[in-house]
């Protein structure tokens, strides 16, 4: 099996498919953060294809000097951040309840729901909630908040990323929290959490 | 002694493994002596679970990632690669010359810059002010030249006259003593009657006090002479 840095090497000189070998690596961790960052199925593959794009325009740059995920992390953050410039006034409008519920039937109909968990309608409200909670703070506080729990990125590591203050990091993420727990109604039952947060969703 | 409160603002730090080595074996003994702060971190880590959980869950299934990958390898093969030097221009992906200069014109127009905010409030500032500036000067230089009078100065030479100031003194007899000197005719002798000037310039030139000195008393008041 060709290890990565060989597929880098590829790719650097020109190799397409040794690329999509590469991307086939990464894809689903930028995909994934791509749709939690924007909502939207159509924008998260656009966003997600064009951070590949310009990965791959920039291929001669990367120097080894970090993993490559961290190399295409950092592009993966740029895209979003001029995504969010360019497209403000439609995160705007995805703000409502009735988009979000409309973003997750475009979701279903990708046939995402392979695992039981989202098969019943508990889970799927509790999903619901998460991304109510997700859609309420502003997209650095949502983008701060994904790349802390989902990419595992230190305060140091974010703050660098988006040239913000690690007091801005921490807020970031204790704002999103505590949304989450607000919609979640999360409260002083921890084993029972699925029930208590589809409860407070029926509310 | 255990405060909630500041023991509850590290929960946060503490579920995301991003506290100090000190407060990581701090916090836990905290926990251990207070039920509602167990409780309360314990809430917190749920939150974050079922968070993670659903984030999950949201994804596609692996149909979609086939028809994500073909898209995602015809966009790769229409677009260029950066190239280090000109020998390796070789290994870019064959395309007309046009639809490559098209794309490079698309990603220098859609190209954007992260410009710090302070950074471009001054530059908006400095482009404002500048412009201010020009429109400030403008009208003076539309405005149509209005004739300019010339000034020459020539220096004319011209005499000046300076007049001499003479001062002469001018003693005059009193009224009183006019009639006396009327009767004198060495005075009227001396001075010419059409000539007022010398007999005013003559009036003193003989004149000798007395040497004697001839009292009179007068008797009375102004009130006796009425």
């Amino acid at each position: 099996m060709t290890s990565e840095a060989e597929l880098i090497r590829q790719a650097q000189a020109g190799d397409t498919d040794a690329f999509c070998l590469l991307a086939q690596a990464y894809e689903r961790r930028i995909y994934s953060l791509a749709f939690h960052y924007s909502r939207e199925r159509q924008d998260a593959e656009d966003l997600s294809q064009e951070v590949w794009l310009k990965a791959y325009a920039a291929l001669k740059t990367f120097r080894h000097e970090s993993s490559f995920y961290t190399w295409l992390r950092k592009i993966t953050i740029n895209c979003f951040l001029n995504h969010r410039r360019a497209k403000s006034f439609r995160w705007q409008r995805q703000t409502t309840d009735s988009d979000a519920v409309e973003s997750y039937a475009i979701k279903d109909d990708a046939g995402s729901s392979a695992r039981g968990v989202e098969s019943t309608l508990q889970n799927h409200l509790v999903v619901e909630k998460v991304m109510q909670a997700l859609s309420a703070v502003t997209p650095q506080q949502r983008l701060i908040f994904l790349l802390k729990h989902q990419e595992g990125m230190t305060y140091e590591e974010i703050s660098q990323e988006l040239g913000c203050s690690l007091g801005t990091v921490k807020k970031s993420i204790s704002r999103t929290v505590a949304k989450l727990r607000e919609n979640l109604g999360v409260n002083e039952k921890p084993e029972n959490y699925l029930s208590c947060a589809a409860t407070g969703m029926l509310r | 002694m255990h405060n909630c409160k500041l023991t509850r603002r590290s929960f946060i730090d503490l579920a995301l493994d991003e506290v100090s080595p000190a407060s990581s074996l701090q916090l836990p003994a905290e926990l251990k002596d207070c039920q509602a702060c167990q409780d309360e971190y314990a809430a917190l880590r749920s939150a974050l679970h079922v968070s993670n959980q659903a984030l999950r869950s949201v994804l596609p299934g692996e149909e979609f990632w086939s028809g994500y990958h073909t898209r995602l390898h015809s966009k790769l093969l229409a677009a260029p690669q950066q190239v280090g030097n000109a020998g390796e221009e070789h290994s870019l992906p064959h395309l007309s010359l046009s639809s490559q200069l098209w794309l490079a014109l698309r990603a220098m127009a859609t190209t954007s810059l992260r410009v710090p905010l302070p950074a471009a409030l001054a530059l908006m500032l400095l482009v404002g002010a500048s412009l201010l500036v020009l429109r400030s000067r403008r009208p003076a230089n539309v405005t149509p030249a209005t004739p300019v009078a010339l000034v020459e100065t020539h220096t004319v030479q011209i005499p000046v006259i300076q007049e001499k100031v003479v001062t002469r003194v001018v003693y005059v007899e009193k009224k009183g003593r006019r009639s006396a000197s009327r009767a004198n005719p060495l005075d009227r002798r001396e001075t010419p009657a059409g000539d007022p000037a010398a007999r005013t310039a003559l009036s003193l030139v003989g004149f000798k006090p007395t040497d004697e000195i001839k009292l009179t008393i007068i008797k009375g008041s102004y009130k006796d002479e009425k």
